[in-house]
């Protein structure tokens, strides 16, 4: 082509002429037409841009010939540079803007291609136009093929044909450029995407692949795929399938889209992709191949497998939790329930209990509460932690759980439901109750024997006091035996008749002042040693029956109205029957001295519970007994219709040798004895006067069972 | 009625004393009377009682086991014996004698309740008529 130009232009031969010919004047070139060809510029819509020229000769005619041509030529501005060695061109192309080298190769520095291969040594991009003496074919193609646009010779190329060469050279340049650009776009685009894309001819032969499927297959450089197939890269059950699909996409035009296929690797390695192919269409539309791109996908289904088997791994825990676990959305519907909670629930299947709520399932009282419960926490967004409560959904009766219920949360924040676990706590709460029930046990037994170790105390203070007593009785009692034998012998003295009267009150006063000595020692006998009870069921309605009738003698000799209200049925207490008969006719023989002018005696008998205010917890108190909240008691009251005792005097009744009695009827003894005999009994013994008059007296015992 | 045999048993030489001026001078029986444990079984075997009013406590002896030891010797196993005691009052003294099949007299007793009492085991007392009561001043000497 560049030949025929050149031919075609070497028909012009006056300008021929003038090229070759430095002897003639350039302005012989202004007649000519300036612009003589249409080639299109892009410059020509534009206000006129100037190129720069580098014009590399030896030739100072020359040069100035084509500075004259080149800086006329409209519309285009040429600005030359002159450059009259190829030191001087390459320095000028590196340190300034050059759009086109118009270069001589024979410079006094460089002749030949070897000048031309110096320039491009210089800019591979820059065009280059050689403007040669040698009208040399060889060297004009090797000229061309070192990278050279063209190749003119001096003499033959005219002014015009110089201009559209250069012209055409820039505007090559260009399209090359652009093409290049593209080039390296789709290379770059290629290359560097993760994802490996390929063409394949009509027989699935890779046509060209990326680097990333090199890679893939291993292979040194992407060119070395080029007429090979999947068969030669992957298994063959692997590649058949790739085939069939390629041969149906070639056939049909119907694209594959993200397919994703798992592929085994030529090292066995396992691999997942997701690939698209779709069909290469020739110019006419028809399909001449096929465009993949596959992208491996193999983290995300390792992700995607890691998910379903941490889930898995979820469910199994939340189902071999021995905990109850259920999940509900905002609207209180069943979404999750582990295998604890069916079993809980029994009847309950996961068919029948997903998408219902508690208040679709269970029974109202059950269903209504606990709906509302879970509701609150997805309205409120508060979690409950560790509720201890009553599990209602059991069939077993004493079920307490422990219930945690946490709002269950989207990413934004915003409530979708709950989820709950509960814990069985039944046992704990279980061991709790009888820890508590030991632990009350523990201080009943701790009360019952502080209170048994005083009574001890007691007993033993009283035993040793009680052989004093029965020593001092014995030594008391013996003079007084000899005393009372001495005043009976005088008793039976006859005297004179005129001392018989005196004598005898003197005898009488004598042997009742030996039996008030004797019961004296008697009470302080009985006070200090009320010796070993004789403990055994005793049934108190009998007992209050035989202690009244061991006083029947004072009832019937003054006239007193007895009234007895006793205790429905049997009523029995652990007791030493002598005692508190001797308790019972003191109390009785009291009430009948309070009533000298007669009255009535009321003996009441009735088993009641112990009322909490009643309980003493005085561990020390050897006073009154230890009596429980609740513990049933027999209560026996004595109440007389006498005049009562002074208010000054009613704190005083128990001490020992107090008495309000005339002298030689009491021994100020008998209550400070029975209120002894009473708390052996570890029962209580209180005397108050009635709001209505007399005086009330009552025992407290610990009732027992008859077996007992 | 027949005159009995009563030996009485007691430390206490005070009382014993009275104790035999009151019974011999209300009744016809024979008194004896030894103040020392050890005492009374030889002094039964001699004077073959036919009551024996024993007192509980003496030194060196409890009359409970001095009472074993005479029921335990077959010649003097029919012998009643009357316990007296300063220990106990005269209603404990009363059930001591349902429950233990002795009988007891509670000190100091006097001489109508010890009457009535020998009068149950050997039957109706014979008031000592035949002998004046003492007069006054007829009180015998208190033996040193």
């Amino acid at each position: 082509m560049k030949g025929t130009e050149m031919n075609s232009s070497g028909a012009d031969k006056p300008q021929g002429e003038e090229l070759s010919s430095p002897q003639r004047h350039a302005g012989e070139l202004d007649g000519r037409p300036q612009q003589p060809d249409s080639v299109p510029l892009a410059a020509e819509a534009h206000p006129p841009e100037t190129f720069h020229i580098l014009h590399v000769e030896d030739d100072p005619f020359i040069a100035r010939l084509m500075l004259e041509i080149l800086s006329r030529t409209k519309p285009l501005k040429f600005l030359v540079q002159p450059a009259e060695s190829l030191a001087v061109g390459l320095e000028r192309l590196a340190s300034g803007r050059v759009d086109v080298v118009l270069l001589d190769l024979s410079l006094p520095d460089s002749r030949g291609l070897d000048t031309l291969k110096r320039v491009r040594g210089q800019s591979a991009s820059v065009p280059i136009v050689v403007l040669s003496g040698h009208d040399d074919e060889g060297m004009a193609l090797a000229a061309l093929k070192l990278g050279a646009q063209d190749y003119l010779v001096k003499g033959t190329a005219n002014a015009q044909i110089v201009v559209r060469s250069i012209r055409y050279a820039m505007e090559r340049k260009r399209a090359d450029d652009e093409l290049a650009r593209e080039r390296d776009l789709l290379h770059g685009l290629l290359n560097s995407m993760p994802d490996r894309i390929y063409f394949k001819d009509t027989e699935s032969r890779f046509l060209r692949v990326n680097r990333a499927m090199a890679e893939k297959f291993q292979l040194e450089t992407p060119e070395s795929a080029v007429g090979k197939s999947d068969f030669n890269f992957h298994p063959a059950a692997d590649a058949k399938e790739f085939f069939a699909d390629e041969q149906r996409l070639l056939q049909t035009g119907e694209s594959v889209v993200n397919k994703v296929e798992e592929q085994t690797d030529a090292d066995g390695s396992v691999t997942w992709a997701s690939v698209t192919k779709v069909p290469m269409r020739d110019r006419r539309g028809n399909i001449a191949g096929l465009i993949g791109i596959s992208r491996d996908v193999s983290a995300l289904k390792r992700l995607e497998a890691s998910l379903v088997e941490e889930q898995a791994l979820l469910r199994s825990i939340v189902d071999h939790l021995p905990d109850f676990i259920y999940v509900l959305d905002e609207e209180g519907r069943f979404i999750l329930a582990n295998e604890a909670f069916y079993q809980l629930t029994r009847a309950l299947t996961s068919e029948n209990l997903m998408g219902q709520t508690a208040r679709e399932l269970f029974p109202a009282s059950v269903g209504e509460p606990l709906h509302e419960d879970d509701l609150a926490v997805v309205r409120s967004g508060e979690a409950v932690k560790n509720r201890e409560e009553v599990c209602r959904l059991s069939a077993e009766a004493d079920c307490w759980l422990a219930t945690t219920k946490v709002p269950l949360r989207e990413a934004s924040g915003h409530v979708i439901g709950v989820v709950v676990i509960s814990h069985d706590i039944t046992r704990r709460r279980r061991a709790q109750r009888q820890l508590q029930d030991a632990n009350a046990e523990l201080l009943r037994a701790n009360e019952a024997l502080k209170h048994a170790q005083s009574q001890l105390m007691h007993v033993e203070r009283l035993q040793s006091v009680g052989r004093l007593a029965a020593g001092v009785a014995h030594e008391v009692k013996n003079p007084l035996a000899v005393l009372r034998m001495g005043v009976d012998f005088f008793a039976e003295l006859r005297l004179p008749p005129e001392s018989a009267d005196t004598a005898a009150i003197v005898i009488e006063e004598m042997q009742t002042a030996i039996q008030r000595a004797d019961t004296i020692i008697m009470g302080m006998l009985n006070f200090s040693a009320p010796g070993e009870l004789r403990m055994q069921p005793v049934e108190v309605n009998q007992l209050v029956n035989r202690a009244l009738s061991l006083v029947r003698h004072e009832l019937t000799s003054n006239g007193y109205v007895v009234e007895r209200h006793v205790a429905a049925g049997t009523a029995f207490a652990l007791l030493d029957a002598q005692k508190i008969d001797q308790v019972l006719v003191n109390l009785m023989t009291n009430a009948f001295h309070a009533m000298p002018g007669g009255g009535k005696l009321t003996l009441r008998t009735l088993v009641r519970a112990i009322a909490a205010e009643e309980t003493t917890h005085d561990a020390g108190s050897r006073e009154g007994a230890r009596f429980c909240t609740g513990e049933d008691v027999i209560e026996i009251q004595i109440e007389d219709t006498g005049t009562g005792i002074p208010a000054d005097k009613l704190d005083k009744i128990f001490d020992p040798l107090f008495t309000t009695k005339e002298t030689g009827k009491g021994t100020g003894l008998g209550l400070t004895v029975a209120r002894k005999i009473v708390e052996l009994h570890g029962g209580t013994l209180s005397i108050n006067n009635r709001s209505e008059g007399g005086v009330r007296s009552t025992l407290l015992f610990k009732a027992i069972k008859e077996t007992q | 009625m027949k005159p009995k045999h009563i030996l009485i048993v007691d430390d206490e030489v005070g009382f014993t004393r009275l104790l035999k001026v009151n019974l011999e001078a209300r009744t016809q029986h024979t008194i004896a009377v030894v103040n020392r444990a050890h005492e009374a079984i030889p002094a039964a075997h001699k004077q073959k009682p036919d009551l024996i009013l024993l007192d509980v406590i003496m030194p060196g002896f409890d009359g409970g086991e001095l009472a074993a030891r005479l029921q335990a010797d077959p010649s003097l196993r029919a012998v009643p014996i009357v316990f007296l005691t300063a220990t106990v009052s005269q209603t404990e003294a009363h059930r001591g004698v349902k429950s233990g099949g002795f009988t007891f007299l509670a000190k100091p007793v006097s001489m109508p309740d010890l009457l009535a009492c020998l009068a149950e085991h050997l039957g109706p007392t014979v008031a000592n008529s035949g002998t004046p009561p003492p007069a006054a001043g007829e009180l015998p000497r208190p033996m040193p």
